[in-house]
């Protein structure tokens, strides 16, 4: 019986050996053989980014390379950010994807120049991009201006599938770009958009000889060219030779581990098998710091997190029930129970720094107020609601819901994940819905939602209201930042007393980080820059 | 034998057409679909119509799943909706990586549970017995995921001996291949092994009670060879069969310890694929899924009838 259990036991390992290793091909059929980010694992406790690559020769000299590993809580199913709308893509499309123009270093402050090394207005409408002539696709080719009038032309055809077409439509048309010359391009908008140049800087430049890369191998003209993709596990790019700042790139092999699981993730961060921990909880910022200086976090203030209603809902078209909610609500509590103090409580879609904030609409908690809102209501004995939530806010929502029922509301929270939660909301038939979003630098895009003649999300509110559309029509038009001031000032004012769009508290992208990387720009929604960092041990 | 072998693959095939009606069913009634999975907050009636056309979304249900059906025929289970790759040879890939998370703790769990299950049962009632019992409850009492989190923090994140998760492939280095196998193993022996000790512990105290022992043990054979040869080859049976089925159920439980583990098997695959509504991607793992629990099914059938010749002629 020994010999036969012996005999099975080792039949069995070398059977799903044989099996497990020859299924799975790399992706790209000149990939290294031998590079799994598991193999780059400290063997004791030295830093990842220093050990020597498996398939290191036995020669005894190190090998002087250096890989930096990210790690992100998500596992892709595919590497092109114009395939989905999903943050966890975008940040792998930045590692490989060129772009027009990128966010600077500080939020909030300025868009700049990338790939197109200036601009020039001819009217509100009209753009010229002057590109930068040393841009190189990974393929060797140069990038020209027919690449970027190719990448406009084929996401705004609806055959294609890109998700940025609803970004661009209805500002831009087929054929809305034309090429001036070799390295000039120039934008026709259909209308005029405050927020063109944040939006070039998340949409991913593509071109016709690479197009189908994008799925499994995507070729772009980033700093990152793409080796393999591990399905499951994990992605491996090194620095491009020809990109235009190459220099700027310190390590020679870029690792994304995919976790599908956020425990896990910070499990291999803690075990420093992961450099850089993309996509941080707020609350766990104070658990690595605490960890003997080992770790830090990055952290920018770039989302906002709302409470939207529908108007359209027999309960909430009653502006006596909106206000009760208004001054139901306590930012501050929430902020100290779910962010333990780091967040900003806001009332408008943009942070506190921007030009356009106006603290005068801000307002606190009030619950005599609020009781007396819901009596005024018609609602003496209290009334029912439902906050749907998705699975990320369930503490958001039960945080909201005692809050609410404090003045007299009876709240029933209906937690959904994301897919099925958008697709009842679209359909209008949600009640008080949480939701979240990046901040722009200019307020018009996150206005956009309930402006009914512009808003391709409009049915989620149900909100329609001629003098909104019209404000946000000068909005996009209007070039003065004082008239434009008084313009987002009423379209707030209207956003919170009569759409029930209830802003309540910005947050912040965080990354984890080792604690001898430096220069590290992170934001969750995927303008990130890898490309700065430095390494001081 | 031959006619009742025949009658059982025919009714597996039966079983496996109501399954591909059932599989199909519970992945279209779910909430949510491809096309807001894709498009997330940015929503746009051109572009959802044209995403529905290219995934046949558009078509009346039956329609939908007679082309479904049609296809599998051909052996084509269709495309992942978002990586735009066949998805039978991905889970093809990725099975055995499956496979060898639960047959490897199978097999390590049930040596191990016949040696301390025999002398569990050896030493009825003694302290060894209690240690034995106590700790084989205590281990049955733990949540699998828990267990993993566990041992991960332990040797992953305290003692840094081994990854905390991902996979390597043997044919890459064999050394880093045997350490990524090693937590999500150790996870599922541990679970597995209560159950199987206390399997083998009753079924070796029944036979222990039988009067051959008892004619064994009188005739001078050793405490060891009564226990080892003559108890435990016949206290097997009931084993080998209950086995066979917790492989089943282990199929269902693997799913937990790759998430936890970052282990690239087919239920991995499964969860992503769920959690994007990638409709052709749930379909063929759970046809696969579903294909193997009734292979092995139908072969407990058979082995049954070849072992027990009751069943051949009833």
């Amino acid at each position: 019986m020994k010999k036969l259990i012996a005999l099975l036991l080792a039949l069995v390992m070398v059977l799903s050996m044989v099996a497990c290793g020859a299924k799975t091909e790399p992706p790209a059929a000149d990939a290294p053989a031998a590079d799994a980010p598991a193999a780059d694992a400290p063997a004791a406790d030295a830093p990842a980014a220093d050990a020597p690559a498996a398939d290191a020769p036995a020669a005894e000299e190190p090998k002087e390379s250096r890989t930096l590993t990210l790690g992100q809580p998500e596992v892709p199913t595919t590497l092109n950010a114009h395939a989905v709308s999903s943050n966890y893509v975008l940040q792998v499309g930045h590692l490989y994807s060129g772009f027009l123009t990128a966010y600077n270093d500080t939020y909030g402050g300025a868009i700049q120049p990338a790939i197109a090394s200036s601009w020039e207005y001819i009217s509100s409408t009209e753009i010229i991009f002057h590109l930068r002539e040393d841009v190189y696709w990974h393929n060797g080719r140069q990038l020209t201006a027919d690449d970027v009038v190719f990448t406009f032309d084929w996401l705004l055809n609806p055959d294609n599938a890109s998700i940025r077409l609803s970004t661009f439509k209805g500002k831009l048309d087929v054929g809305s770009v034309t090429k001036v010359d070799e390295f000039t391009v120039k934008f026709n908008m259909l209308t005029p958009d405050p927020c063109l140049l944040e939006l070039l800087a998340v949409c991913p430049l593509v071109a016709e000889d690479t197009i189908d890369t994008l799925d499994t191998a995507p070729i772009g003209c980033g700093p990152f060219k793409f080796v393999k993709w591990e399905e499951g596990q994990y992605i491996e790019f090194e620095p491009f030779d020809q990109y235009w700042d190459r220099g700027s790139i310190q390590y020679d092999k870029l690792v994304l581990r995919t976790f599908a699981d956020y425990n896990a993730l910070m499990a291999a961060f803690m075990a420093d098998e992961v450099d850089i921990m993309l996509f941080l909880n707020t609350t766990d910022i104070a658990t690595i710091e605490a960890m003997g200086g080992k770790y830090y976090a990055v952290t920018t203030p770039d989302a906002c997190n709302y409470m939207a209603s529908t108007v359209s809902h027999p309960v909430l078209a009653n502006p006596k029930v909106r206000e009760a909610i208004k001054y139901a609500i306590d930012k501050q509590e929430l902020i100290d129970l779910l962010l333990f103090g780091n967040g900003v409580p806001i009332s408008q879609p943009i942070p506190t720094t921007n030009e356009y904030y106006n603290p005068d609409l801000d307002w606190d908690r009030d619950v005599e107020r609020a009781k007396q809102a819901l009596i005024d209501a018609g609602y003496p004995d209290g009334v029912e609601l439902e906050i749907m939530s998705p699975t990320a806010r369930q503490a958001t929502a039960t945080i909201l819901k005692e809050q609410l029922e404090e003045v007299g509301f009876r709240i029933t929270i209906n937690v959904q994940e994301n897919t099925p939660m958008f697709e009842i909301w679209n359909a209008g038939n949600a009640q008080l819905v949480l939701a979240g979003f990046a901040f722009n630098i200019d307020p018009s895009l996150r206005s956009n939602p309930i402006a009914s003649q512009y808003s391709t999300v409009w049915t989620r509110f149900q909100y329609d209201d001629a003098e909104y559309n019209e404000l946000y029509g000068q909005c996009l038009n209007e070039t003065d930042v004082e008239t434009r001031k008084e313009i987002f000032t009423r379209m707030f004012e209207k956003m919170i007393d009569e759409a029930g769009y209830f802003m309540l508290y910005s947050s912040t992208s965080n990354c984890g980080v080792k604690s001898n990387i430096e220069g590290v720009i992170y934001r969750n929604s995927g303008a990130s820059d890898f490309t700065k960092i430095t390494f001081n041990d | 034998m031959k006619s009742l072998i025949f009658k059982k693959i025919a009714s597996s095939l039966f079983i496996v057409f109501v399954l591909t009606i059932i599989i199909f069913l519970i992945v279209h009634i779910m909430p949510g679909d491809p096309v807001t999975a894709i498009m997330g907050e940015n929503p746009s009636d051109e572009l959802a119509a044209s995403i529905r056309a290219q995934y046949n979304l558009d078509k009346p249900l039956v329609v939908q799943y007679l082309i479904w059906l049609g296809n599998i025929l051909k052996g084509d289970f269709g495309s992942s909706i978002f990586s735009k790759q066949p998805v039978m040879p991905t889970i093809l890939g990725r099975l055995p990586r499956t496979l060898m998370i639960c047959l490897i703790p199978t097999v390590i769990s049930l040596a191990i549970a016949i040696v301390l299950g025999v002398v569990s049962a050896a030493k009825h009632n003694s302290g060894t017995d209690l240690g034995i019992s106590v700790t084989s409850l205590a281990l049955m009492s733990v949540p699998e995921f828990w267990m993993g989190i566990m041992l991960m923090i332990l040797f992953a994140v305290r003692l840094h001996w081994l990854p905390a998760g991902g996979f390597v492939k043997a044919t890459e280095n064999v050394g880093d291949f045997l350490k990524s196998m090693a937590l999500p193993t150790l996870t599922m022996v541990m679970h597995s092994l209560p159950s199987k000790i206390r399997l083998v512990r009753s079924s070796m105290l029944e036979v222990l009670g039988e009067d051959y022992i008892m004619l064994a043990r009188t005739k001078g054979n050793s405490p060891n060879r009564c226990n080892y040869v003559h108890a435990l080859r016949n206290s097997l049976i009931p084993i080998a069969t209950t086995v066979s089925l917790q492989l089943t159920s282990m199929m269902a439980g693997v799913i937990v310890i790759e998430k936890v583990f970052q282990y690239p098997g087919t239920g991995l695959l499964l969860l992503n694929a769920i959690k994007d509504r990638d409709y052709p991607m749930i379909q063929a793992c759970i046809f696969v899924f579903s294909i193997m629990v009734v292979i092995i099914n139908l072969l407990t059938d058979i082995a049954y009838a070849v072992i027990d010749p009751r069943i051949r002629y009833s």
